[in-house]
């Protein structure tokens, strides 16, 4: 049930992001031949504008990025689309799983698009670039020390959590304002505060100058621990999070 | 177990401090089509939505086809809001795609031929369509179920005489004989015909729960005329000054 | 003929005595087929158990019978036929003799009014 429920949310994502994303990397190419051309030739083109259209584009995709995520799961869970997805045969956790997968995607997949625009913005010589031994070096390197790999694999583990335990703070703080039946937007919104200043305040307790020392110590002597703790980290209060909203949808769920 | 197919025990359920339902104590057997009736805000909404686990009970216990309100039982209720609840972007195939994935109840074929008997292109965007249009999309998609239990809210509220004759057909010739209707209306002349059982809500509570033919034997009056009567007793009401 | 149902009375009385009419005026010929409970009830708008309820009080007047292959087939029994004729012909006569007295005139009158007409 929970890859039907996903096929219909990422169907949902690719309507809203395939024109954002395709605008954005469509732009970043305009730009890589108008930008670099003006600065050698002195021969004025509409770089400038070109060039404020791709930041216009960018921002815009990430302030869409946001928006997606708390309007798939305030308008597609606690709103007018409710009616049908908590009338599904599933589980109120499946429905959270969906929309959290997707929205993950959805920010990394933003992320990745816009450091694809800036590679094509830049004029490489990507047929230099191709044959250049630097590739055969890197594999090299890779072969010789293969846990490179594992310490690339846990960054992005890293980014991962960051993206999933945000996700999940914006998703509790909405359920948290479903729970009344008045104001829920404003209250929300103060949840959302309330709940970004707590968990800075326990980790700032938690992780104590002597913890960060520690933390720094383990980086040294073991750089994949520090790593994996930092995902820990992020996730553990994700998962709380978590379980309170899906906890909130089973017991709590009011739409009226 | 038990032969109901719903069953309420003492059902409550308050928004704050107003409450909706009071002490409902209900029990409808399979097979049939039950009216349940009662004045805007009686509790017939939130008694549906309880069924369908929109809402949960503040107290009460409330069962459909014996087992607690969870994945099973919404995968044999099948359920007509009193709203709009879709997308959109979507086209009416796009839901039917959706319905098919989700109910293994769903007959397709059936709902692409409703459609058309009703006037309505599956294949057009629902943004395009009108709210009458929008509405008899989802009378499809809640027809097109061999369901248990069919909970519709509504469903001939803000539509012309001819269209509710036209929308009682259409349940009538499509649901599931085994199945038990549940129609929540205030507009009571208009599917009298077609109830077994009327059940009448008033403040959050059952005032009578019985079939048609034993009501008009007993009551020498139809249901509506006995709606009317009771609806109508204390104009002043809770108003006190 | 279209359905009519009036409010104050159980709903498969009506059905029923206007399905008997319908085999007396010959709209279902003896021997034939009526329509499945489905779409009799669709037809006159109404629930598919009053209508079998309707259904079932006319097998039990003889006018139709279940078939386990046709559904159900109406009375080839000329008898029975008759007997329900004139039960509603009967049942035609009270009522003018109702209506009649309403209006404040007595039986005598009411039959020598009737005879009037026909002259």
């Amino acid at each position: 049930m929970l890859l039907k429920l996903l096929k219909y949310d990422f169907r949902a994502m690719w309507k809203q992001f395939s024109l954002v994303w395709g605008a954005a990397l469509a732009l970043a190419l305009v730009n890589r031949f108008t930008v670099f051309r003006d600065a050698a030739s002195n021969v004025t083109s509409n770089s400038e504008l070109f060039m404020f259209a791709f930041m216009a584009v960018i921002m815009a995709m990430l302030v869409l990025a946001v928006i997606f995520v708390v309007n798939r799961f305030s308008k597609g869970l606690l709103g007018s689309e409710g009616y049908l997805m908590h009338t599904l045969p599933v589980r109120p956790w499946e429905l959270v799983a969906s929309k959290l997968i997707c929205g993950a995607v959805t920010w990394i997949g933003c992320g990745v698009v816009a450091v694809a625009s800036v590679f094509v913005m830049t004029p490489i010589n990507w047929a230099e670039l191709i044959q250049f031994p630097f590739w055969g070096e890197l594999f090299r390197g890779i072969v010789k020390h293969p846990d490179a790999i594992v310490l690339v694999l846990e960054f992005c583990l890293l980014i991962l959590s960051t993206t999933v335990q945000s996700i999940a703070m914006i998703y509790l703080a909405l359920a948290a304002g479903h729970l009344f039946s008045r104001h829920r937007r404003l209250i929300s919104v103060a949840a959302f505060i309330g709940l970004y200043i707590l968990i800075f305040n326990i980790y700032g307790r938690v992780f104590s100058v002597r913890f960060i020392q520690r933390l720094m110590n383990i980086a040294t002597v073991n750089v994949y621990g520090s790593l994996l703790t930092a995902s820990a980290i992020m996730l553990i209060p994700a998962a709380a999070f978590l379980v309170v909203v899906c906890w909130i949808l089973e017991h709590k769920l009011n739409l009226e | 177990m038990s032969d109901f197919l719903i069953e309420c025990r003492g059902l409550y359920k308050s928004y704050g401090l107003r409450p909706a339902l009071s002490g409902v104590d209900l029990e409808v057997g399979p097979g049939r089509i039950v009216g349940l009736l009662g004045p805007n805000g009686s509790g017939k909404t939130t008694l549906i939505k309880l069924l369908c686990g929109l809402l949960q009970p503040t107290r009460g216990e409330l069962a459909v086809d014996g087992s607690a309100i969870g994945p099973y039982t919404k995968s044999v209720i099948s359920y007509l809001p009193d709203r709009m609840y879709f997308a959109d972007w979507m086209k009416a195939v796009d839901l039917f795609d959706l319905f098919r994935d989700f109910y293994a109840d769903f007959e397709y074929e059936k709902a692409i031929a409703m459609c058309r008997s009703l006037g309505v292109e599956p294949g057009d965007r629902l943004k395009s369509m009108s709210k009458g249009t929008k509405e008899k999309v989802q009378l499809v998609l809640a027809m097109s179920r061999q369901a248990k239990l069919y909970l519709l809210d509504e469903p001939i509220a803000g539509v012309d005489p001819a269209a509710r004759d036209f929308i009682l057909r259409t349940i009538l010739t499509n649901y599931n004989e085994e199945g038990t209707v549940l129609i929540s209306t205030h507009l009571i002349s208009d599917v009298e015909k077609v109830l077994d059982e009327a059940i009448f809500l008033k403040e959050g509570k059952i005032m009578l729960h019985a079939t048609v033919d034993d009501i008009r034997e007993r009551e020498g009056k139809s249901v509506d005329a006995l709606f009317r009567e009771i609806f109508r007793a204390q104009p002043m009401e809770g108003g006190g000054f | 003929m279209d359905w009519k149902l009036d409010d104050g009375r159980p709903i498969w009385p009506q059905l029923s005595q206007q399905l008997a009419r319908r085999i007396i005026a010959g709209e279902y010929p003896p021997g034939s087929r009526l329509p499945s409970v489905r779409e009799l009830a669709a037809e006159a708008g109404v629930n598919p158990n009053t209508m079998q309820r309707a259904l079932a009080q006319l097998e039990q007047e003889g006018l139709a019978r279940a078939d386990r292959t046709a559904g159900r087939l109406v009375t080839q029994d000329a008898a029975v036929l008759e007997a329900a004729r004139l039960r509603e012909a009967q049942a035609v006569i009270r009522s003018y003799f109702e209506a009649m007295s309403a209006l404040g005139y007595d039986r005598e009158r009411a039959v020598e009014l009737l005879k009037e007409e026909f002259q």
